[in-house]
């Protein structure tokens, strides 16, 4: 829906919208730093009720600052945030946590030791009396499938039954968004998928919003709507899965997202179609691309081929030299240099060809529609 | 409430910090014929004396504290449980208690002398046992009470050196004996001189043995030149040069420590302890048992001998007033200590500031000083303190209520709180740094205010730290020698004050009620201690 990368976009994608409700979280031109350290600049973003967002990058990009930021414990050095249309946080103000609805679940889950399963969920029910209190306990424990740990310590409970402990306390107060920390990191990953969809059913059942911060890309694929990529201090791309592996916007995002492996191609202009010569043929620019990334005539660019753009292929002329193997099962992918340019790329093949390091293969390159950048 | 907060933290560090500042400043005014009269007479006594009080103590509690520990680690044997407890127990027992039990021991009159004089047959006006109260006397009391401290820190560095070292020296041929010198023994070096530090800060702050067996050191210089002399200024003088030692063994122990635990990996598999029956066996049980039988079990079993035997209702009557002033004083103290170190170790985890760390750091040197030199430095704080609110009423209201603090056990409490906040912050510091910040993250998002997350999250998962904490601060009071004896008021004695005074006339069998209830009270610390230490781990 919406895809903002500047202020600007944000406010048209916003005026395009038929406004019936007010996105529940957007921020706006938000920077963050500590003293003279920027830590994150720029950043805008809008989720809407009832998603799912996710904020993914490398370790220290700053993912976590803006989870915290959104939570209230790390005051803005510019932009805003609103909650719905009430701006919770700005360059003078930070709204103290307990005044903006937000749930928040750690990567360490944070449960209170000396409290059972029951009393840490009740914890941040105290407004309500005592009957009520007790209900809504119930209720998320039934929710999260935790009823039978009522009257335990979470020191006696595994890792998924603590982070589902930690949940149904995130949003037993019914918060108007849950923010969760890596918090799939350290569960067991043999456990970690099936808990995160468990975990993602229970969102959507209940039409929370949540934003799940992670370092894993798959972790973000399968759980989150809408993703963004954080990295050297800007937000590079907030869009779907899909369009972040079809259609990276920057050239860190598509280095990042998936595997793949840059040739360099020179531009080549023509009054009717624009082209780009690599030394694995010639594929076709669209005048988009020409456009938006100002391409000149016989300007050199990086052309990204992912491991399923390559296909194995002893007719074609173009040889490569296999460098390294590595079998996957039902494919093997392949590390190969291009005799010709000596450029490295990557190739999946069936794993019934099996090549060794050393020897040489024909490749063919089969792009549909060409990512570059300059 | 925040504000109050900061306020009263700052308040506690700075009136802690006065008596500690007296102390160093007396380093830059240095009066030139005090020292010039000091240097002529009994200066280079107290610096060489204390020098080899130190170093022996060091180099004693090294030898002993490592291979007890090596044993300790390396070796299953029969008895190792019972170890484990005996090998901590001398650190109940004071020094200036074991040093005046030993007195008694080796009397003409004691139990040793008679027994050698029965069994060989000699005259009885031949002495058979060296006299133990000299400087060498003195070391040795030192030693056999001090060697836990090196026996604590090493034993950690072992059990915490993975057993494929051993395998990887193995596996290049190395002999058992290099692999101790050349690997084990160096990685454990940092813990080592950790250790040989404390115990030679202790030794450098021992009043009780050494003024008892009249050897001339800092701290009964300081005591003599102040009380025999007269002379605040020059013990003030004395006292900072004492510093001086004590800081370079401070920044040993810390810079020590730091390697420590570069040194220590938690990686890997434990030593694991090589079963030994038979001879070898009982040779290592003998051979860690000496330490703490002469340490602790001896004058120990002595101790209680002379309280029992020679108990009498009038001892008693003189008793019970005594252990209510020390049980009184100590616990007020702990109170107040206890609470401000709540105080100032909450407000550095709130506030979070650079500041505030550094002030509770060097508030916590008060116990790296000795007693002597906390009294000296408390004595001047309470001095100016009384002496301006003398002149402010007199200006006022023409009135002068005299010296408040000086006068009472005010300064007393005044000279606990600044030599042993460091251990109750310790605890309270810890106990603290392990409730994550997360979760008081996560009790603010769920509404909670500053004051309920303090009742319902920090205090209840505090409660063993403030408990140890308070256990620890009681005993240490109870124990505490040379700063009670100066700073107490008249007619007011402690249990460790009464234990000195009697020993010092002799009459030593009089001494042992008071002291052996000093000696229980240590214990107290030591079992929730070996608790801990022998949990097993999670």
């Amino acid at each position: 829906m919406t895809l903002p990368l500047s202020a600007e976009k944000t406010a048209s994608a916003a005026s395009n919208k038929l406004a019936t409700e007010p996105a529940l979280l957007s921020i706006n031109n938000l920077h963050l730093g500590y003293g003279s350290t920027c830590v994150l600049q720029n950043v805008n973003l809008v989720l809407e009720k009832g998603e799912i967002g996710c904020v993914l990058g490398p370790s220290g990009s700053g993912k976590t600052s803006l989870l915290r930021a959104i939570a209230g414990f790390l005051p803005l050095q510019n932009g805003e945030i609103y909650i719905y249309e009430q701006c919770v946080s700005s360059a003078t103000k930070t709204l103290a946590p307990k005044q903006r609805s937000v749930g928040v679940v750690f990567q360490d889950f944070a449960l209170f030791p000396h409290m059972t399963v029951a009393e840490n969920i009740a914890f941040g029910l105290a407004k309500l009396d005592a009957q009520t209190r007790k209900q809504r306990v119930n209720e998320y424990m039934k929710i999260t499938g935790i009823e039978a740990f009522e009257n335990v310590y979470p020191a006696e409970l595994s890792g998924g039954q603590q982070q589902r402990v930690a949940i149904a306390r995130a949003i037993a107060p019914q918060p108007d968004l849950l923010l969760m920390d890596e918090a799939f990191s350290s569960l067991d990953p043999s456990l970690r998928e099936q808990i995160a969809q468990d975990i993602r059913r229970i969102i959507k059942s209940l039409g929370l919003t949540a934003i799940l911060v992670t370092h894993d890309q798959t972790e973000a694929f399968s759980f989150a709507d809408k993703i963004a990529v954080v990295a050297n201090q800007q937000l590079q791309q907030y869009s779907s899965a899909y369009d972040l592996y079809h259609e990276p916007e920057t050239y860190f995002v598509a280095n990042f997202i998936g595997e793949g492996a840059f040739i360099n191609g020179v531009v080549n202009i023509a009054a009717d179609k624009a082209q780009v010569n690599t030394a694995l043929g010639v594929f076709t620019l669209q005048a988009k691309q020409v456009q938006q990334l100002d391409l000149v005539h016989q300007q050199t660019i990086r052309v990204l081929l992912r491991p399923d753009d390559l296909i194995h292929d002893d007719a074609s002329p173009t040889k490569t030299l296999i460098e390294e193997t590595n079998f996957r099962g039902a494919y093997i992918r392949y590390q190969l240099r291009i005799q010709s340019s000596q450029e490295k790329v990557l190739c999946f093949a069936p794993s019934h060809h099996n090549h060794k390091v050393g020897e040489h293969f024909g490749v063919r390159a089969n792009v549909e529609h060409v990512i570059c950048f300059p | 409430m925040f504000n109050i907060l900061k306020l009263s933290t700052w308040a506690i560090s700075g009136l802690f910090l006065v008596p500690l500042l007296f102390v160093f400043s007396s380093i830059f005014t240095v009066q030139f014929d005090v020292w010039q009269h000091l240097a002529s007479t009994v200066l280079s006594d107290y610096v060489t004396n204390s020098l080899i009080l130190a170093l022996s103590t060091g180099l004693g509690t090294i030898f002993l504290g490592t291979y007890l520990a090596w044993i300790m680690v390396h070796y299953q044997f029969v008895g190792k449980t019972l170890l484990q407890w005996l090998l901590l127990l001398p650190l109940a027992m004071p020094a200036y208690i074991i040093a005046y039990t030993y007195t008694g021991l080796f009397d003409f009159a004691g139990p040793f002398q008679a027994l050698i004089r029965s069994t060989f047959v000699i005259a009885p006006t031949e002495h058979v046992l060296p006299d133990i109260r000299n400087l060498a006397g003195a070391s040795i009391m030192m030693i056999l009470v001090l060697y836990p401290y090196v026996y604590l820190l090493a034993r950690t560095a072992f059990q915490e050196q993975s057993s494929q070292y051993a395998l990887v020296s193995q596996l290049s041929g190395v002999s058992k004996w290099s692999h101790f010198t050349k690997i084990a023994l160096p990685l454990a070096r940092p813990a080592i001189i950790t250790g040989a530090a404390l115990a030679m800060m202790e030794s450098l702050a021992d009043y009780g043995t050494v003024a008892y067996f009249g050897v001339s050191t800092f701290t009964t210089g300081i005591y003599r030149t102040w009380f025999g002399m007269g002379n605040l200024q020059a013990a003030s003088q004395l006292a900072s040069m004492l510093c001086v030692f004590v800081f370079i063994l401070l920044v040993l122990e810390k810079h020590s420590r730091k390697h420590a635990s570069r040194f220590q990996s938690r990686q890997g598999s434990n030593v694991r302890a090589k079963a030994r029956t038979g001879k070898v066996g009982a040779g290592l049980f003998v051979l860690c048992l000496l330490p703490p039988l002469f340490g602790f079990i001896i004058p120990f079993a002595q101790l209680l001998f002379w309280a029992v035997v020679y108990f009498e209702q009038a001892l008693l009557n003189d008793y019970l007033p005594l252990l209510k002033t020390s049980l009184t004083l100590a616990f007020i103290s702990t109170l107040v200590i206890v609470l401000c170190a709540l105080v100032i170790s909450y407000s550095k985890r709130i506030f979070n500031s650079k500041r505030l760390a550094f002030l509770s750091q060097f508030v916590s040197l008060g116990y790296a000083l000795p007693g002597v030199v906390i009294a000296v430095g408390v004595v001047q704080t309470a001095g100016l303190i009384d002496n301006s609110i003398n002149e402010i009423l007199l200006a006022l209201i023409d009135y002068q209520p005299g010296l408040i603090i000086s006068g009472g056990m005010g300064i007393l409490i005044f000279a606990y709180c600044v030599r042993y906040l460091s251990v109750a912050l310790h605890n309270t510091e810890t106990g603290l740094e392990r409730i994550k910040p997360n979760l008081d993250e996560v009790s603010a998002t769920l509404g909670a205010s500053q004051i309920k997350t303090l009742r319902k999250i920090h205090i209840p998962l505090l409660n063993t730290s403030l408990i140890s904490a308070s256990i620890l601060v009681f005993v240490d009071i109870l124990k505490e020698l040379p700063a009670s004896l100066i700073l107490r008021p008249f007619n007011v004695n402690t249990l460790a004050v009464k234990t000195f005074e009697l020993a010092s006339d002799e009459r030593l069998i009089d001494a042992a009620l008071p002291a052996i209830s000093i000696v229980f009270a240590g214990l107290l610390p030591i079992v929730i201690l070996t608790m801990n230490l022998e949990k097993p781990k999670k």
